[in-house]
Formats: structure tokens, sequence, C-alpha cells
């Protein structure tokens, strides 16, 4: 055998010995893939968490047909971000008010949201634990005394003892937002008018079911 | 739109949208309709004897859907210009 082709023996044989190593080595590779995703969740499968997430927003029409309140909320991990806007039949939107909460607690738009002369509006925010409302002025002013909204559980515990409110029904005329209320001691329900422009509470001899 | 008495009367001008119903149990001249209701926003609790109180933007679109299309300031239901069926339910 000649010198020349014992070097082409050879070198093929080292061609052959180093595919066969690289092949094995591939294969040990692919084997120690396979383990590690069967010890950890196959993240490519999982939906992605983003940040933050826009819900669908809710919107009411004022009773004129002029105007919408508009709730948006965006969520993140842990809270989530309630917005307020009003706009008018240029769809242009007026900020109002922006609040972060826990998940377990909510900001909604009730069905009578709006007052009757399109003035004002008031919105729910519930919890666990408790029930309030607020009410703003539709237009982003503040109220005289330079509130940006009336809180109306803190302004009932300020000026009415004795009872407790469970609902916020809706207007009874422009100012006059319908409180329902139920005794501290007793099962005794009683209906109040909230004058939300001189922030006083009527007390009613009907109660509004 | 006026009726009721003593601490219950009312007087409520420019009523939009009135729709009378009656039966034979309750007769028209008892007055009762439904109509917009623009100097409250309660809707869904009790505010009226007998009415069926609407937010304005609401009872528009029932009126221009339902009959008797009207002729003028007053139409009344007739053979030729029937009225919508109304079924009343207490809610129970």
């Amino acid at each position: 055998m000649s010198s020349s082709k014992l070097k082409l023996i050879i070198a093929l044989l080292i061609i052959l010995i180093a595919g066969v190593g690289m092949l094995m080595f591939s294969q040990q590779k692919r084997t120690t893939e396979t383990r590690a995703s069967e010890s950890v969740p196959d993240l490519l499968s999982l939906s992605p968490i983003p940040v933050s997430q826009d819900l669908d927003p809710e919107e009411m029409s004022s009773p004129d047909g002029k105007q919408k309140l508009i709730l948006e909320r965006q969520q993140t991990e842990e809270l989530l971000k309630y917005s307020l806007f009003t706009s008018d039949e240029s769809e242009s939107k007026l900020f109002i008010y922006s609040k972060e909460l826990p998940v377990a607690q909510a900001i909604s738009i009730p069905f009578n949201t709006w007052s009757p002369d399109n003035i004002h509006f008031f919105v729910k925010e519930s919890s666990p634990e408790k029930i309030n409302y607020f009410v703003f002025l539709a237009s982003g002013e503040n109220f005289p005394d330079n509130v940006q909204y009336l809180s109306v559980q803190e302004l009932f515990e300020e000026k009415v003892e004795g009872y407790f409110i469970t609902d916020v029904t809706g207007w009874a005329a422009p100012s006059l937002l319908i409180v329902n209320t139920k005794e501290n001691e007793g099962d005794g329900k009683v209906s109040f008018w909230l004058d939300v422009r001189s922030q006083s509470f009527i007390r009613l001899g009907t109660y509004f079911e | 739109m006026a009726g009721g008495s003593g601490a219950d009367y009312y007087n409520l001008p420019n009523v939009p949208y009135v729709m009378y119903f009656s039966n034979p149990q309750v007769p028209a001249s008892r007055g009762f309709s439904l109509h917009g209701a623009y100097w409250h926003n309660n809707f869904g609790h009790a505010m009226s004897h007998g009415c069926i109180n609407m937010k304005e933007t609401d009872v528009a679109k029932l009126y221009d859907w339902a009959t008797p299309n009207s002729t003028g300031t007053t139409t009344h239901s007739s053979i030729d210009n029937p009225g919508t069926k109304i079924t009343i339910s207490d809610g129970t």
C-alpha cells in the first residue's frame, strides 16, 4: 500500500470518528434539553403576561343624550386603575378623575348615574367590606368648597346618626340624590335626599324601594 | 300632566312622548301611560302611581316604533291605525 493511500485511509478514519463523535454529542445534548423541558413549565405554550391590560370601558349616556360618562379600566398584576371621563357630541374626552384599587375593589357606573339636568353624576365604589358613592360635576370643575367630589358616605356619617347607607338608587330631582338607609339598631328603613348643592340630607316619609 | 291631591299633587308640563294604555279593567280615564320623565333619573324604582317613566332617549325610540302612527298632536288608535299591544307584568 502506498503512503498516499495510507494517508487517505487515515484521513477518512479521522473524519468518520469525528462524525460519530459529533453525532453522539448532539444526541446527548438533545436528551438533556428534553429532560430540562420536562422539569420546568413549557413557557412557550403559556400566554405572555402583559405589564398592563386595558379592559372594556363602561359608558352611560346622559338623559339628554348629549354627553357620555366613560369609565376606563387598566389592569396591572395587583391593581386596577380606573379613569373617569365625560365626552360631549364632539367625542372629545374630558378627564375627570383617576384612582387605583386592589382587584377586590371596584368602581362602577350605576344605571341612574346622571342627574336629570345632566350636570352631576355619581359612581359606586365597592369592596367586600363597604360600599361608597361619589358625586362629581360632569364639567370637571370642583364643588364650591373646592373639593373634587362629594363622598356620600363621609357626608352621611358626619350629618346623620343612627342609620347606615344600603343603596343610592338615583336622582329624585336635578340636585337630589336618593339615599336608602337602614337603622343601625333595628330593621327600620328610611330614604333620604342628599341635596348636592347644600350638601345636606333631607329625611323622607316614603321609602324608595 | 297633572294629578294626585294633597301631598301627592303633581303638575309637570311638557311631558314628552306620552303613550296612553288601557284595557277593560283599567279605563283610559285613569290616564296611565308610558312617557318620558325629565324631572328625575331613578328608573327601575317606583316613581309613579301607575305610569311607566322612561329616559327620554329610550322613550323616543319606543314612540317611533310603537303604533298608532302619530298623525298630529293627539292620535287615537283605530281599526286602520291600531295600537301596539302592551303586556304588563308585576315582576313575579
